[in-house]
Protein backbone atom coordinates (compact mmCIF):
# COMPACT_ATOMS: atom_id res chain seq x y z
CA UNK A 1 0.00 0.00 0.00
CA UNK A 2 2.72 2.18 0.57
CA UNK A 3 4.18 1.28 -2.73
CA UNK A 4 0.75 2.44 -4.51
CA UNK A 5 1.30 5.55 -2.91
CA UNK A 6 4.34 6.39 -4.07
CA UNK A 7 3.87 5.28 -7.19
CA UNK A 8 0.76 7.62 -7.36
CA UNK A 9 2.53 10.53 -6.11
CA UNK A 10 6.04 9.81 -7.89
CA UNK A 11 5.16 11.22 -11.14
CA UNK A 12 3.82 14.43 -9.48
CA UNK A 13 6.03 15.15 -7.49
CA UNK A 14 9.29 12.81 -8.76
CA UNK A 15 9.86 12.00 -5.53
CA UNK A 16 14.00 11.79 -5.43
CA UNK A 17 14.54 15.60 -6.72
CA UNK A 18 12.01 16.58 -4.62
CA UNK A 19 13.47 15.44 -1.67
CA UNK A 20 17.11 16.31 -3.03
CA UNK A 21 15.78 20.22 -3.50
CA UNK A 22 14.32 20.05 -0.46
CA UNK A 23 17.86 19.01 1.81
CA UNK A 24 19.61 21.37 -0.74
CA UNK A 25 17.24 24.25 -0.07
CA UNK A 26 18.60 26.80 2.71
CA UNK A 27 15.59 28.45 3.89
CA UNK A 28 13.56 25.39 5.25
CA UNK A 29 12.32 24.85 8.31
CA UNK A 30 10.28 21.26 7.77
CA UNK A 31 11.30 18.50 5.27
CA UNK A 32 9.46 15.89 4.54
CA UNK A 33 11.75 13.08 4.46
CA UNK A 34 10.06 10.20 1.66
CA UNK A 35 13.50 7.65 2.15
CA UNK A 36 11.24 5.55 4.54
CA UNK A 37 8.43 5.48 2.54
CA UNK A 38 10.71 3.55 0.44
CA UNK A 39 11.82 0.97 2.52
CA UNK A 40 8.33 0.15 3.24
CA UNK A 41 8.09 -1.43 -0.18
CA UNK A 42 8.71 -5.14 1.49
CA UNK A 43 5.49 -4.30 3.63
CA UNK A 44 3.26 -5.34 0.95
CA UNK A 45 2.98 -8.49 2.20
CA UNK A 46 1.97 -7.81 5.34
CA UNK A 47 -1.54 -6.12 5.14
CA UNK A 48 -2.04 -5.78 8.51
CA UNK A 49 0.75 -3.23 8.33
CA UNK A 50 -0.55 0.89 8.89
CA UNK A 51 -1.58 2.04 5.71
CA UNK A 52 0.50 4.99 6.01
CA UNK A 53 4.10 5.03 5.64
CA UNK A 54 5.71 5.69 8.44
CA UNK A 55 6.94 9.57 7.84
CA UNK A 56 9.74 11.07 9.87
CA UNK A 57 10.49 14.92 9.58
CA UNK A 58 13.67 16.38 10.09
CA UNK A 59 13.29 19.91 11.30
CA UNK A 60 16.22 22.35 9.82
CA UNK A 61 15.12 25.42 11.97
CA UNK A 62 16.42 28.79 10.83
CA UNK A 63 16.58 31.24 13.52
CA UNK A 64 18.44 33.92 11.86
CA UNK A 65 16.06 34.81 9.43
CA UNK A 66 13.69 37.09 11.33
CA UNK A 67 10.64 38.93 9.54
CA UNK A 68 8.73 40.23 12.49
CA UNK A 69 10.33 43.31 12.05
CA UNK A 70 9.74 43.80 8.20
CA UNK A 71 6.37 43.43 8.95
CA UNK A 72 5.27 46.65 10.78
CA UNK A 73 7.31 48.23 8.16
CA UNK A 74 5.53 46.74 5.13
CA UNK A 75 2.32 47.88 6.88
CA UNK A 76 3.47 51.40 7.94
CA UNK A 77 4.81 51.99 4.32
CA UNK A 78 1.38 50.63 3.19
CA UNK A 79 -0.40 52.73 5.61
CA UNK A 80 2.07 56.01 4.69
CA UNK A 81 1.32 55.93 0.85
CA UNK A 82 -2.75 57.17 1.81
CA UNK A 83 -1.60 60.37 2.60
CA UNK A 84 1.62 60.16 0.26
CA UNK A 85 -0.38 59.28 -3.02
CA UNK A 86 -2.86 62.45 -2.97
CA UNK A 87 -0.12 64.52 -1.15
CA UNK A 88 1.86 63.72 -4.83
CA UNK A 89 -1.23 64.34 -6.70
CA UNK A 90 -2.51 67.86 -5.05
CA UNK A 91 1.51 69.35 -4.47
CA UNK A 92 3.51 67.91 -6.80
CA UNK A 93 7.35 68.78 -5.98
CA UNK A 94 10.75 66.63 -6.37
CA UNK A 95 10.46 66.14 -2.63
CA UNK A 96 7.02 64.39 -3.03
CA UNK A 97 7.91 62.83 -5.78
CA UNK A 98 11.24 61.09 -4.73
CA UNK A 99 9.24 59.71 -2.05
CA UNK A 100 6.95 58.44 -3.96
CA UNK A 101 9.07 56.93 -6.16
CA UNK A 102 11.03 55.11 -3.27
CA UNK A 103 7.72 54.34 -1.43
CA UNK A 104 5.95 52.71 -4.47
CA UNK A 105 8.60 50.61 -5.52
CA UNK A 106 9.46 49.05 -2.31
CA UNK A 107 5.88 48.31 -1.93
CA UNK A 108 5.95 46.96 -5.33
CA UNK A 109 8.97 45.15 -4.53
CA UNK A 110 7.49 43.22 -1.18
CA UNK A 111 4.21 42.43 -2.84
CA UNK A 112 6.15 40.87 -5.69
CA UNK A 113 8.72 39.14 -3.84
CA UNK A 114 6.06 36.80 -1.61
CA UNK A 115 4.61 36.16 -5.28
CA UNK A 116 7.60 35.14 -6.59
CA UNK A 117 8.41 32.75 -3.22
CA UNK A 118 4.72 31.66 -3.29
CA UNK A 119 5.17 30.68 -6.92
CA UNK A 120 8.09 29.98 -7.52
CA UNK A 121 8.62 26.87 -5.05
CA UNK A 122 11.94 24.75 -4.70
CA UNK A 123 9.94 21.83 -4.79
CA UNK A 124 8.01 22.69 -8.10
CA UNK A 125 10.47 24.70 -9.82
CA UNK A 126 14.35 23.60 -8.93
CA UNK A 127 16.53 25.05 -6.76
CA UNK A 128 17.79 27.81 -9.90
CA UNK A 129 14.57 29.33 -10.91
CA UNK A 130 13.58 31.08 -7.65
CA UNK A 131 16.94 32.55 -7.22
CA UNK A 132 16.38 34.18 -11.07
CA UNK A 133 13.31 35.02 -10.39
CA UNK A 134 14.16 36.64 -7.06
CA UNK A 135 17.42 38.80 -9.27
CA UNK A 136 15.25 39.62 -12.11
CA UNK A 137 12.73 41.10 -9.48
CA UNK A 138 15.58 43.11 -7.21
CA UNK A 139 16.69 43.89 -11.28
CA UNK A 140 13.26 45.20 -12.09
CA UNK A 141 12.65 47.25 -8.70
CA UNK A 142 16.34 49.00 -8.89
CA UNK A 143 15.73 49.93 -12.76
CA UNK A 144 12.30 51.30 -12.22
CA UNK A 145 13.27 53.48 -8.77
CA UNK A 146 16.35 54.41 -10.75
CA UNK A 147 14.18 55.24 -14.08
CA UNK A 148 11.55 57.39 -11.39
CA UNK A 149 14.11 59.18 -9.77
CA UNK A 150 15.57 60.07 -13.29
CA UNK A 151 12.54 60.99 -14.24
CA UNK A 152 11.59 63.34 -11.65
CA UNK A 153 15.09 65.07 -11.47
CA UNK A 154 15.55 65.46 -15.54
CA UNK A 155 11.60 65.99 -16.42
CA UNK A 156 8.38 66.87 -14.99
CA UNK A 157 8.65 64.26 -11.91
CA UNK A 158 5.53 61.67 -11.19
CA UNK A 159 2.87 63.97 -9.38
CA UNK A 160 2.70 66.50 -12.60
CA UNK A 161 2.58 63.66 -14.39
CA UNK A 162 -0.87 62.16 -13.09
CA UNK A 163 -1.82 65.91 -12.61
CA UNK A 164 -2.02 65.83 -16.91
CA UNK A 165 -4.34 62.77 -16.70
CA UNK A 166 -7.34 65.64 -16.11
CA UNK A 167 -5.59 67.72 -18.76
CA UNK A 168 -6.49 64.91 -21.52
CA UNK A 169 -9.53 66.78 -23.12
CA UNK A 170 -7.46 69.31 -24.30
CA UNK B 1 -31.31 -21.32 15.99
CA UNK B 2 -35.30 -22.10 15.56
CA UNK B 3 -35.74 -18.84 17.96
CA UNK B 4 -33.17 -17.36 15.57
CA UNK B 5 -35.45 -17.95 12.35
CA UNK B 6 -38.75 -16.61 14.17
CA UNK B 7 -36.92 -13.37 15.37
CA UNK B 8 -35.69 -12.82 11.95
CA UNK B 9 -39.38 -13.11 10.61
CA UNK B 10 -40.25 -10.84 12.80
CA UNK B 11 -37.24 -8.10 12.24
CA UNK B 12 -38.30 -8.16 8.95
CA UNK B 13 -42.06 -7.99 9.50
CA UNK B 14 -40.99 -4.53 11.37
CA UNK B 15 -38.85 -3.49 8.59
CA UNK B 16 -41.43 -3.72 6.27
CA UNK B 17 -43.77 -1.85 8.21
CA UNK B 18 -41.01 1.06 8.46
CA UNK B 19 -40.55 0.59 5.22
CA UNK B 20 -43.91 0.97 3.87
CA UNK B 21 -44.55 4.45 5.86
CA UNK B 22 -42.46 6.06 2.84
CA UNK B 23 -43.49 3.87 -0.58
CA UNK B 24 -46.44 5.75 -0.51
CA UNK B 25 -44.54 9.37 -1.08
CA UNK B 26 -42.25 9.71 -4.43
CA UNK B 27 -38.93 8.95 -4.60
CA UNK B 28 -36.27 12.06 -4.29
CA UNK B 29 -33.44 10.46 -5.66
CA UNK B 30 -30.66 13.00 -4.99
CA UNK B 31 -27.14 12.17 -7.43
CA UNK B 32 -24.07 12.42 -5.37
CA UNK B 33 -20.55 12.48 -7.21
CA UNK B 34 -18.12 10.89 -4.71
CA UNK B 35 -13.97 10.87 -5.70
CA UNK B 36 -12.66 7.34 -5.42
CA UNK B 37 -9.05 6.26 -5.26
CA UNK B 38 -8.22 3.15 -4.48
CA UNK B 39 -4.25 2.15 -3.34
CA UNK B 40 -4.76 -1.26 -4.16
CA UNK B 41 -5.05 -0.54 -7.74
CA UNK B 42 -2.21 2.15 -8.28
CA UNK B 43 -2.41 1.81 -11.89
CA UNK B 44 -6.02 2.88 -11.65
CA UNK B 45 -6.40 6.77 -11.93
CA UNK B 46 -8.66 8.28 -9.43
CA UNK B 47 -12.44 8.71 -10.77
CA UNK B 48 -15.44 10.37 -9.76
CA UNK B 49 -18.41 7.85 -9.20
CA UNK B 50 -22.50 8.56 -8.84
CA UNK B 51 -24.40 7.06 -6.92
CA UNK B 52 -28.44 7.73 -6.28
CA UNK B 53 -29.68 7.69 -3.09
CA UNK B 54 -33.83 8.53 -2.28
CA UNK B 55 -34.00 11.31 0.22
CA UNK B 56 -37.05 10.21 1.53
CA UNK B 57 -35.55 7.48 3.03
CA UNK B 58 -31.93 8.75 4.31
CA UNK B 59 -31.15 11.47 6.94
CA UNK B 60 -30.72 15.31 6.27
CA UNK B 61 -26.92 15.46 6.70
CA UNK B 62 -24.48 14.54 3.71
CA UNK B 63 -22.45 12.07 6.67
CA UNK B 64 -26.01 10.03 6.68
CA UNK B 65 -25.92 10.01 2.74
CA UNK B 66 -22.44 8.59 2.47
CA UNK B 67 -23.32 6.05 5.57
CA UNK B 68 -26.22 4.73 3.77
CA UNK B 69 -24.21 4.25 0.13
CA UNK B 70 -21.89 2.71 2.46
CA UNK B 71 -24.15 0.13 3.79
CA UNK B 72 -26.83 -0.16 1.06
CA UNK B 73 -24.79 0.06 -2.25
CA UNK B 74 -21.26 0.22 -1.82
CA UNK B 75 -19.01 -1.07 0.92
CA UNK B 76 -15.38 -0.27 -0.54
CA UNK B 77 -16.46 3.55 -0.33
CA UNK B 78 -14.39 4.96 2.88
CA UNK B 79 -14.11 7.91 4.52
CA UNK B 80 -13.36 9.29 8.62
CA UNK B 81 -16.99 9.65 10.73
CA UNK B 82 -16.97 9.25 14.31
CA UNK B 83 -19.38 11.29 16.67
CA UNK B 84 -21.89 12.81 14.04
CA UNK B 85 -22.30 15.69 15.41
CA UNK B 86 -19.47 18.27 14.73
CA UNK B 87 -17.57 17.73 17.27
CA UNK B 88 -14.54 15.08 16.62
CA UNK B 89 -13.78 16.47 13.33
CA UNK B 90 -13.50 12.64 11.63
CA UNK B 91 -15.52 13.41 8.45
CA UNK B 92 -13.57 16.72 7.05
CA UNK B 93 -14.24 16.83 3.51
CA UNK B 94 -14.74 18.81 0.80
CA UNK B 95 -18.69 19.03 -0.18
CA UNK B 96 -20.19 21.12 -2.89
CA UNK B 97 -16.43 22.68 -3.23
CA UNK B 98 -16.59 24.11 0.22
CA UNK B 99 -13.96 21.78 3.40
CA UNK B 100 -16.81 21.55 5.96
CA UNK B 101 -17.95 18.25 8.56
CA UNK B 102 -19.73 15.54 6.37
CA UNK B 103 -22.29 15.59 9.56
CA UNK B 104 -23.15 18.78 9.98
CA UNK B 105 -23.62 19.45 6.23
CA UNK B 106 -26.95 19.76 5.33
CA UNK B 107 -27.77 17.61 1.97
CA UNK B 108 -28.55 19.92 -0.78
CA UNK B 109 -32.40 19.14 -1.81
CA UNK B 110 -32.26 20.40 -5.19
CA UNK B 111 -32.03 17.01 -7.33
CA UNK B 112 -30.92 18.53 -10.49
CA UNK B 113 -27.43 19.16 -9.44
CA UNK B 114 -25.81 15.86 -8.10
CA UNK B 115 -23.36 16.69 -4.66
CA UNK B 116 -20.09 16.26 -5.50
CA UNK B 117 -17.79 15.03 -2.82
CA UNK B 118 -14.23 15.46 -2.36
CA UNK B 119 -11.06 14.53 -0.01
CA UNK B 120 -9.79 18.11 1.71
CA UNK B 121 -8.05 19.72 -1.17
CA UNK B 122 -4.18 19.38 -1.80
CA UNK B 123 -3.84 16.27 1.08
CA UNK B 124 -2.34 13.57 -0.10
CA UNK B 125 -4.91 10.58 -0.25
CA UNK B 126 -4.91 7.70 1.74
CA UNK B 127 -8.43 6.15 0.03
CA UNK B 128 -11.20 7.66 -1.38
CA UNK B 129 -12.24 10.23 0.91
CA UNK B 130 -9.53 9.96 3.72
CA UNK B 131 -6.07 12.28 3.51
CA UNK B 132 -3.03 11.67 5.08
CA UNK B 133 -2.87 13.91 8.24
CA UNK B 134 0.47 13.26 9.27
CA UNK B 135 1.83 16.74 8.07
CA UNK B 136 -0.74 18.65 9.90
CA UNK B 137 -0.32 16.34 12.91
CA UNK B 138 3.19 16.91 13.14
CA UNK B 139 3.05 21.15 12.89
CA UNK B 140 0.55 20.77 15.42
CA UNK B 141 2.72 18.93 17.57
CA UNK B 142 5.55 21.78 16.94
CA UNK B 143 3.90 24.37 18.58
CA UNK B 144 4.22 22.24 21.97
CA UNK B 145 0.44 22.26 22.40
CA UNK B 146 0.31 22.12 26.08
CA UNK B 147 0.75 24.79 28.92
CA UNK B 148 4.05 25.54 30.03
CA UNK B 149 5.46 27.27 33.27
CA UNK B 150 8.87 27.56 34.66
CA UNK B 151 7.67 27.18 38.69
CA UNK B 152 6.33 23.70 37.32
CA UNK B 153 6.45 21.21 40.32
CA UNK B 154 6.42 16.98 40.71
CA UNK B 155 3.23 16.11 39.94
CA UNK B 156 1.58 15.17 43.46
CA UNK B 157 2.80 18.51 44.83
CA UNK B 158 0.32 20.55 42.40
CA UNK B 159 -2.17 23.20 43.36
CA UNK B 160 -4.65 24.55 40.60
CA UNK B 161 -3.29 27.66 38.54
CA UNK B 162 -5.25 30.77 39.17
CA UNK B 163 -6.69 32.64 36.08
CA UNK B 164 -8.89 35.35 35.90
CA UNK B 165 -12.62 35.29 33.88
CA UNK B 166 -11.34 38.01 31.77
CA UNK B 167 -8.38 35.81 30.92
CA UNK B 168 -10.74 33.09 30.50
CA UNK B 169 -12.21 34.85 28.08
CA UNK B 170 -9.15 35.79 25.83
CA UNK B 171 -9.52 32.04 25.20
CA UNK B 172 -13.32 31.78 23.91
CA UNK B 173 -13.02 31.47 20.07
CA UNK B 174 -9.85 29.38 19.98
CA UNK B 175 -10.11 26.48 22.35
CA UNK B 176 -12.96 25.52 20.78
CA UNK B 177 -11.03 24.24 17.59
CA UNK B 178 -11.59 20.31 16.67
CA UNK B 179 -8.49 20.37 14.45
CA UNK B 180 -10.62 19.28 11.48
CA UNK B 181 -8.03 21.06 8.90
CA UNK B 182 -10.71 22.47 6.72
CA UNK B 183 -9.34 25.67 7.02
CA UNK B 184 -5.70 24.92 6.52
CA UNK B 185 -6.63 22.76 3.31
CA UNK B 186 -8.81 25.48 2.30
CA UNK B 187 -5.54 27.73 2.60
CA UNK B 188 -3.84 28.55 -0.95
CA UNK B 189 -0.35 29.71 0.90
CA UNK B 190 -1.02 26.17 2.97
CA UNK B 191 -1.47 24.43 -0.28
CA UNK B 192 1.83 25.96 -2.31
CA UNK B 193 3.94 25.90 0.95
CA UNK B 194 2.16 23.07 3.51
CA UNK B 195 5.62 21.92 4.28
CA UNK B 196 7.09 24.99 5.78
CA UNK B 197 4.04 27.33 6.85
CA UNK B 198 1.93 26.02 10.06
CA UNK B 199 -1.23 27.04 8.52
CA UNK B 200 -4.40 28.41 9.84
CA UNK B 201 -5.50 25.40 12.31
CA UNK B 202 -2.28 25.18 13.86
CA UNK B 203 -1.26 28.81 14.01
CA UNK B 204 -4.80 29.56 16.26
CA UNK B 205 -4.09 26.72 18.46
CA UNK B 206 -0.49 28.26 18.83
CA UNK B 207 -2.21 32.01 19.24
CA UNK B 208 -3.95 30.03 21.86
CA UNK B 209 -1.37 29.01 24.27
CA UNK B 210 0.25 32.69 23.42
CA UNK B 211 -2.14 34.43 24.71
CA UNK B 212 -2.68 32.34 28.27
CA UNK B 213 -2.26 34.10 30.89
CA UNK B 214 -1.15 30.93 32.89
CA UNK B 215 1.64 30.10 30.53
CA UNK B 216 5.30 31.05 31.08
CA UNK B 217 7.14 30.62 27.71
CA UNK B 218 5.29 32.97 25.31
CA UNK B 219 8.96 34.78 24.28
CA UNK B 220 9.88 31.26 23.24
CA UNK B 221 6.95 30.30 21.55
CA UNK B 222 7.24 33.31 19.39
CA UNK B 223 10.62 33.20 18.55
CA UNK B 224 10.04 30.32 16.64
CA UNK B 225 7.25 31.69 14.83
CA UNK B 226 9.48 34.66 13.91
CA UNK B 227 11.05 33.55 10.72
CA UNK B 228 9.56 34.47 7.01
CA UNK B 229 7.55 30.92 6.80
CA UNK B 230 5.50 29.83 9.85
CA UNK B 231 3.33 32.73 10.13
CA UNK B 232 4.45 35.33 7.48
CA UNK B 233 3.18 33.28 4.61
CA UNK B 234 -0.47 33.95 5.68
CA UNK B 235 -1.57 37.02 3.36
CA UNK B 236 -5.13 37.30 4.92
CA UNK B 237 -7.06 35.58 1.99
CA UNK B 238 -9.10 34.40 5.21
CA UNK B 239 -10.83 31.12 3.53
CA UNK B 240 -9.79 29.98 6.76
CA UNK B 241 -12.51 31.46 8.47
CA UNK B 242 -15.10 31.48 5.69
CA UNK B 243 -14.96 27.95 5.91
CA UNK B 244 -14.40 27.17 9.51
CA UNK B 245 -17.40 24.80 10.24
CA UNK B 246 -17.54 25.77 14.15
CA UNK B 247 -17.39 29.22 13.00
CA UNK B 248 -14.03 30.74 14.35
CA UNK B 249 -11.81 33.01 12.97
CA UNK B 250 -7.85 31.75 12.56
CA UNK B 251 -7.64 34.67 10.33
CA UNK B 252 -7.86 37.23 13.32
CA UNK B 253 -5.44 35.05 15.40
CA UNK B 254 -3.08 34.74 12.75
CA UNK B 255 -3.32 38.87 12.45
CA UNK B 256 -2.87 38.93 16.43
CA UNK B 257 0.63 36.68 16.50
CA UNK B 258 1.98 38.80 13.84
CA UNK B 259 1.01 42.43 16.03
CA UNK B 260 2.60 40.07 18.91
CA UNK B 261 5.75 39.44 16.55
CA UNK B 262 5.95 42.87 14.96
CA UNK B 263 5.86 44.28 19.13
CA UNK B 264 2.81 46.43 17.72
CA UNK B 265 0.56 44.65 20.53
CA UNK B 266 1.56 43.14 24.18
CA UNK B 267 0.81 40.08 25.66
CA UNK B 268 -1.47 41.41 28.98
CA UNK B 269 0.59 41.16 32.48
CA UNK B 270 -2.24 37.99 34.38
CA UNK B 271 -5.06 39.28 36.05
CA UNK B 272 -4.76 37.14 39.10
CA UNK B 273 -1.53 35.87 40.79
CA UNK B 274 -0.97 32.94 38.29
CA UNK B 275 1.02 30.42 41.21
CA UNK B 276 -0.61 32.00 44.14
CA UNK B 277 -1.76 28.79 45.77
CA UNK B 278 1.18 26.98 44.59
CA UNK B 279 3.31 28.69 47.51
Amino acid sequence: MALALILRNAPKIQAGAFQQNLIKSSSILMVRDLAPAHKQHSTLSKPSHSLIAPQKFSQVRLMSADHSKLWPMEKALSVSMIALVPAAIAMPNIVFDNLLAVASVIHFHWGLEAVVVDYARPIVVGNILPKLALGLLYLISATTLGGLIYFNINDIGIGKTIRKFWAIKE
Amino acid sequence: MQLFKVAKGTFGQIRNLHVSASVGQNVREKKFAIYRWNPDQPDKKPWVQEYKVDLNACGPMVLDALIKIKNEMDPTLTFRRSCREGICGSCAMNIGGVNTLACICKIDTSLDKPTKIYPLPHMYVVKDLVPDMTNFYKQYKSIQPWLQRKDEKKSGEHQQYLQSMDDRQKLDGLYECILCACCSTSCPSYWWNGDKYLGPAVLMQAYRWIIDSRDDATAERLDKLKDPFSVYRCHTILNCTKTCPKGLNPGKAIAEIKKLLGGLAKKDAPGLDTAALQR
